[in-house]
């Protein structure tokens, strides 16, 4: 007996298994951050004082131009699959991969800022939120950046072997891709722009 | 038995047999289990005889715990915060979920194995590394966590270095119980055999369906409050301290290293921990309980040879028993000075949490109404489940409205409240479950003489320890004290009682011997055990025992509902769901 | 399965998506700079940025396209995310102030 409904969609729900797995774990990672904004919510609410504009939204808003960009990336990398066009496919998930480093370098970037200028997560709950928010977040790209070169490297002989399954893989890392991205949408206008 | 020629650590260690993987939770919750309760037999010690040397264990302990065998105060908390810790995330949740849920979820639906082998093998070995981080945490300096389960901060922020460590345990083991918790989930939906639709499933797959959810949704914000709470105790932030924090005459200072000397920037809220905590925790009860009242279910259909009274209307209190037990998490909270509309809704919200309970209680009890009852050990345990959880349930009542609370609250009646529902609730039930699958895991029935002297002195020394403490919360003991109560004059006449529940607890520690005898025993020489030797319906007993590596020989198909018992006309007092249509 | 046939439609479909990505973000930031005092401000902001992650969920997610099941799931989790987000600030809005 073998497991079923790995490759092909089970025909009462419509839904091949990682697909409904991933879409679990997204929502519980969506309560993960649910739980970090809710921290930010509360704290806020109970201050007497809130920094305003000491975030560089410059750079942050060229992040979300990135993520946003990346997320189209995505997904054209998965229909590039679809439609049986390999080397589009490694091109749009290369240049995912590329726009998430780059968002990760301006991170850097603008945490050094911070770090120089003496505003550490320890100097005041504004700071100490934005740190953390922001490094869970990093963390999560992180994540997907690790998944999406396996499938650029070792993970891409699926593809010879099993093209549905390697598809599928394709379109459960965008679902993760978007999430983070949606994440991100949210994020951006709480701690920069409020 | 293994197929094929794989090495040992193949089959037994790293196997990606979800019955393989069951039994590990099970032995490993089971061993927690036994590792926590001989933590409050300690504790049980200095109650009962506060300042008198532990017999026997207070001399293996270090003079840092326990003074010339006298238990410290700061070695009392950490044995009281492990304990809450070690029972429910180390001990009764895996064993429930990760063990019975992970065994049996695969043969009830009739499935091969769980729908993602290699994730389950992961969730197995991350919460025994997370388990283990917490148990070594006894032996980092300043010992282990000694803030409570609870962890409230500032305490938690400015205890010794356990508590850091009880984080990072608590990342690993809701990293595993996420995992599990997906795959359960896809498992149920993706991978009933034909035939088998929703109102057909064992009232024991929707109960841990249910108990998937809870964990899946619930428990990520207390992934981030921990995130938040290492942060203050390692990166010298102040999520959770508040502003102008005077401890022992001194200003807090920033628990960073970096940072040493500089005073902590405050602007924090202790309020908000308890808020993610509990949005947590009170899930997390439920988590509890569900598999208990599935396990329940399961038995006492059997053993009343009679369908399971009102299915339906269980199946659906079950969703929202889960549903509900998501909004009233701030009934924990009552006297921490919330305003009164806020707290008239989680009151609202809690009563209204009791109705289904009630349900499945009463649903449970009107199937033994005018039945012929089949007396095995499995439903001795089952049957005392019912009282049990009633008084459990009950005493939440005056707890759960905020009036009464404020006198009862972080008194022994809440203890005994929760213990009751847990202790002689959940636990019976899990040894009710073993006794029962025991036969289909390893194809041998355990022995019947010491069930019934296991369950007899557990049921007895049960009510024995827990029944006290609402005497004790009623005459307003409070909970987490070092010394028993006995520095409050109100106390008084109230600390007779830590003696006898002290000698109760340790008797119920006889008691469990002839069940580790029985258990370990009965693998070798228990009584030889058929495919379906208790006459039951559902698809786990159509396979042998113990099943085959892949479950089923042939994929099985299901013709009727869960419980068709006593069936009017039929040849037998039961039809399994297996089965086709005689003739 | 689509076929090659459909691939020009599709990216019509993207760069309308991501354009109103942008659009919206754009928007957000534009808002943000004008003085509307914070609590309108930061209403029209995070609604801004709410139309934006569901523009994310619908066209790149597609939580419509995948089924019922999912949007139970998606529908289950928000509810309770109302919960988590509202309840705990509730609170400490709703408290007496001691400093």
């Amino acid at each position: 007996m073998q497991i079923p409904y790995t490759t092909e969609a089970r025909p009462d729900t419509g839904l091949y298994n990682a697909k409904l797995g991933i879409w679990l774990f997204l929502a519980s990672e969506v309560m993960l951050f649910a739980g970090l904004f809710s921290s930010y919510i509360l704290l806020r609410t109970g201050a007497v004082e809130w920094p305003h504009h000491v975030l560089p939204v410059g750079m942050a808003t060229a992040n979300t131009a990135l993520l946003i960009t990346s997320s189209m990336t995505m997904v054209m990398a998965w229909e590039a699959l679809k439609t049986n066009n390999w080397s589009r496919h490694r091109a749009c998930l290369g240049l995912t991969v590329a726009l998430g480093v780059i968002f990760l370098l301006i991170k850097f970037v603008e945490y050094q800022e911070h770090i120089a200028a003496g505003e550490l997560p320890s100097r005041n709950t504004f700071f100490a939120l934005y740190y953390t928010l922001t490094a869970v977040h990093a963390l999560h790209i992180v994540g997907g950046l690790v998944v999406m070169l396996y499938l650029l490297g070792p993970g891409a002989k699926l593809w010879a072997e099993q093209p549905v399954q390697f598809t599928n893989r394709v379109e459960s890392t965008g679902l993760y891709w978007h999430f983070v991205d949606f994440v991100w949408i949210l994020l951006f206008p709480l701690l920069y722009l409020l | 038995m293994p197929s094929g020629r794989q090495p040992f650590f193949r089959t037994y260690v790293f196997s990606l047999d979800h019955k393989v993987i069951g039994i590990q939770y099970a032995i490993t919750g089971l061993l927690f289990l036994l590792f926590g309760f001989s933590l409050m037999m300690i504790m049980r010690y200095q109650l009962a005889y506060p300042m008198t040397p532990v017999p026997f264990i207070g001399g293996m302990l270090s003079q840092a715990n326990a003074s010339g065998g006298i238990l410290l105060p700061e070695f009392y908390n950490q044995l009281g915060a492990m304990h809450g810790t070690v029972m429910v995330f180390l001990g009764v949740v895996p064993l429930a979920i990760g063990g019975f849920g992970n065994y049996l979820i695969p043969l009830q639906i009739g499935a091969a194995d769980m729908a993602f082998p290699k994730l389950n093998l992961m969730s197995y070995w991350v919460y025994a590394v997370g388990g283990l981080i917490m148990i070594a945490t006894f032996f980092v300096p300043g010992g282990a966590a000694q803030s409570g389960w609870t962890s409230y901060p500032p305490l938690s922020v400015i205890a010794s270095g356990g508590q850091t460590w009880w984080l990072v345990g608590m990342v690993f083991l809701i990293t595993s119980s996420t995992l599990g918790s997906i795959n359960f989930i896809v498992t149920i939906v993706q991978l009933r055999a034909p035939g088998l639709t929703w109102m057909r499933l064992p009232f024991f797959v929707w109960a841990q369906f249910a108990a998937a959810f809870l964990l899946l949704l619930a428990f990520p914000p207390l992934e981030a409050a921990g995130v938040l709470q290492l942060m203050d105790r390692v990166a010298g932030t102040s999520f959770f301290l508040p502003s102008g924090l005077v401890v022992a005459g001194q200003a807090v200072t920033s628990m960073s290293g970096t940072a040493e000397g500089t005073l902590a920037s405050g602007g924090g809220n202790p309020l908000l921990w308890q808020h993610l905590f509990w949005f947590l925790a009170h899930p997390e009860v439920y988590v509890l309980i569900l598999p208990a009242m599935g396990i329940v279910g399961e038995i006492i259909a059997n053993n009343t040879r009679r369908p399971l009274w009102g299915y339906r209307g269980m199946v659906y209190s079950v969703g929202f028993l889960a549903f509900m037990s998501m909004v009233v998490w701030a009934h924990h909270m009552y006297i921490t000075g919330m305003g009164t509309t806020l707290a008239a809704f989680f009151q609202t919200t809690t009563m209204i949490i009791s109705v289904p309970s009630i349900v499945i209680l009463t649903s449970l009890l009107m199937t033994l109404w005018g039945a012929s009852i089949r007396f095995t050990t499995p439903m001795l345990f089952a049957l005392a489940f019912l009282p049990m959880f009633g008084i459990g349930g009950l005493t939440g009542l005056p707890l759960g409205l905020a009036p009464s609370d404020i006198h009862l609250h972080d008194t022994y009646y809440v203890i005994g409240h929760f213990h009751y529902v847990v202790a002689p609730g959940t636990i019976f039930a899990l040894f009710a479950g073993i006794y029962y699958w025991f036969p289909k895991a390893t194809g041998r029935r355990m022995n019947d003489l010491l069930g019934r002297i296991h369950f007899w002195g557990s049921l007895v020394c049960m009510n024995v320890i827990f029944m006290p403490m609402f005497i004790q919360g009623l005459g307003g003991m409070n909970r987490r004290l070092y010394d028993g109560g006995m520095q409050f004059q109100h106390n008084a006449d109230l600390l007779k009682w830590n003696v006898v529940i002290g000698i109760a607890a340790w008797t119920m520690g006889l008691f469990q011997v002839p069940f580790i005898i029985n258990f370990f025993t009965s693998i070798r020489w228990g009584a030889p055990a058929s495919a379906n030797p208790w006459d039951a319906t559902t698809l786990e007993w159509a396979t042998t025992s113990p099943p085959p590596h892949h479950n089923f020989d042939t994929p099985p198909s299901v013709y009727r509902a869960a419980y068709e018992y006593s069936v009017p006309g039929a040849e037998r007092d039961f039809s399994p769901q297996f089965e086709p249509e005689r003739g | 399965m689509r076929t090659s046939a459909d691939t020009a439609p599709d990216t019509r479909r993207h760069v309308a998506t991501f354009a109103s990505q942008l659009v919206l973000m754009l928007a957000t930031v534009g808002v943000s700079r004008l003085d509307l005092g914070l609590r309108l401000g930061a209403t029209v902001v995070m609604l801004l940025a709410a139309v934006n992650a569901t523009v994310v969920a619908v066209a790149l997610m597609g939580v419509r396209r995948d089924g019922p099941l999912v949007r139970l799931l998606v529908v289950l989790t928000l509810v309770v995310i109302i919960g988590l987000l509202v309840w705990p600030a509730w609170d400490i809005a709703t408290r007496v102030r001691v400093f």
